[in-house]
């Protein structure tokens, strides 16, 4: 069930609800928060709250992109405020809202060289021919920030114990074994390979809903 | 012990793009899924993104909030800026088309309106054509009388009428974009 209050709600997918599917009991969410492309459709609509969702979604990645570039902390600030209005500007501009994150990550970048470039020439040592350096933000360093931000939302959308459980298998910062996994989740070991199978399943689908992935042949949306 | 391969094993498994170098991982579907995903999204071990301080997502957030009613709903005015029926003719010349064809340009902040009018004899024909920056043909809806039009594949309004209107309007998005009132006595 769709409700039109979005990510807003997300706090309540902490809530399984039992319901009845034919004869079968079966465990749904409540929510499925919106899109990328529905969200932006609110926005265009002048809808305040779907703004606000979309930031929420995507606040990370903006700043870390403007982090990245190695600004002062008012640079970054100016970053990141400089990329939002840039996207509120453009609002009816944007022609593919499922690819939104692209589009933020690629302006704040801009900005972001464009705000050091400018701390360079104020910097009287450094010479005023010097062309913007844009080495601090390459872009395969810009496509993990993305990839993160991607997984994230997904990750943000499924339940808690397949979310407890990617984390623990794939994000921890030392790899732990899976009687260790299965230890901090209160299951048997030889039941974890089955159940994060069937996690990564939803996390799929949750990326190709959101439009990040491409659900026929697997891949990644292009950046 | 589960006999499903390590995080590290199915990390190597994901760099070498191809899932036959290990026979657990040939005969094991949920191994499989973890690869291709770990070769999708080549993002494990790492923290998740920071936050950015709260101050300066509110301040983002309040651009929308702060916008006023002018932003959303918009109306822009255009201007008559070419009308062949005001145009002098040659003295002593008498040619009909001049009075059953008419020519008008509107524009107003970048957005342009041509439309054409030709009178027949019994109804009129008209083909109108905009065009401005952020405007795409495919979404935008001209407004004649009572009729609602919709730009064919070329970007071009083509509708009939049996009386002329008084003014064209342009629905796009919430942008509406309005012609003066026309006056079709002819010259």
């Amino acid at each position: 069930m769709r409700i039109p209050g979005g990510e807003s709600m997300l706090s309540l997918q902490d809530d399984l609800t039992v319901c009845s599917s034919g004869s079968k009991p079966c465990r749904v969410y409540c929510v499925v928060p919106e899109n990328d492309t529905e969200l932006w459709g609110r926005v265009l609509s002048g809808d305040a709250a779907a703004w606000r969702l979309l930031i929420g979604r995507y606040q990370s990645l903006v700043y870390a992109v403007c982090t990245r570039a190695g600004l002062s902390a008012p640079d970054v600030a100016d970053c990141f405020q400089q990329t939002w209005v840039a996207l509120y500007e453009n609002r009816r501009r944007l022609r593919e809202p499922s690819r939104i994150s692209t589009w933020l990550v690629t302006t704040a970048k801009r900005e972001a060289l464009r705000l050091r470039h400018r701390a360079q020439r104020e910097d009287k040592e450094t010479d005023l021919t010097e062309t913007p350096d844009s080495a601090p933000l390459p872009d395969e360093v810009l496509e993990v920030l993305e990839r993160q931000s991607q997984l994230g939302i997904a990750l943000g959308e499924l339940d808690p114990r397949c979310r407890r459980l990617v984390e623990l298998f794939f994000f921890a910062p030392e790899e732990q074994t899976y009687e260790e996994i299965a230890a901090r989740l209160g299951l048997a070991s030889n039941s974890l390979g089955a159940l994060r199978r069937r996690c990564l399943d939803r996390l799929r689908e949750i990326l190709v809903r959101n439009g990040h992935m491409d659900e026929r042949n697997e891949t990644v949306k292009a950046l | 012990m589960s006999g499903h391969l390590s995080r590290q094993e199915l990390i190597e498994a994901a760099r070498a793009k191809t899932l036959k170098q290990n026979r657990h991982l040939e005969s094991c579907a949920e191994c499989q899924v973890a690869v291709r995903m770990l070769g999708l999204f080549p993002v494990q071990g790492l923290p998740p993104l920071p936050d950015a301080p709260p101050i300066l997502v509110e301040r983002a957030a309040g651009l929308a909030e702060t916008a006023t009613i002018l932003d959303n709903i918009k109306t822009v005015m255009l201007r008559l800026t070419f009308d062949s029926w005001g145009e002098p003719r040659l003295v002593g010349v008498r040619d009909q088309s001049a009075v059953s064809d008419r020519r008008c340009r509107f524009e107003a902040e970048n957005i342009r309106l041509d439309v054409r009018a030709e009178r027949g004899a019994r109804q009129w024909a008209f083909v109108a054509q905009v065009t401005g920056p952020q405007l795409r043909p495919s979404q935008v809806i001209l407004v004649a009388g009572r009729q609602e039009v919709q730009a064919d594949s070329s970007g071009l309004f083509h509708w009939t009428s049996t009386r002329p209107p008084d003014a064209v309007k342009i629905r796009f998005d919430e942008l509406i974009i309005v012609t003066p009132r026309l006056s079709w006595k002819s010259p």
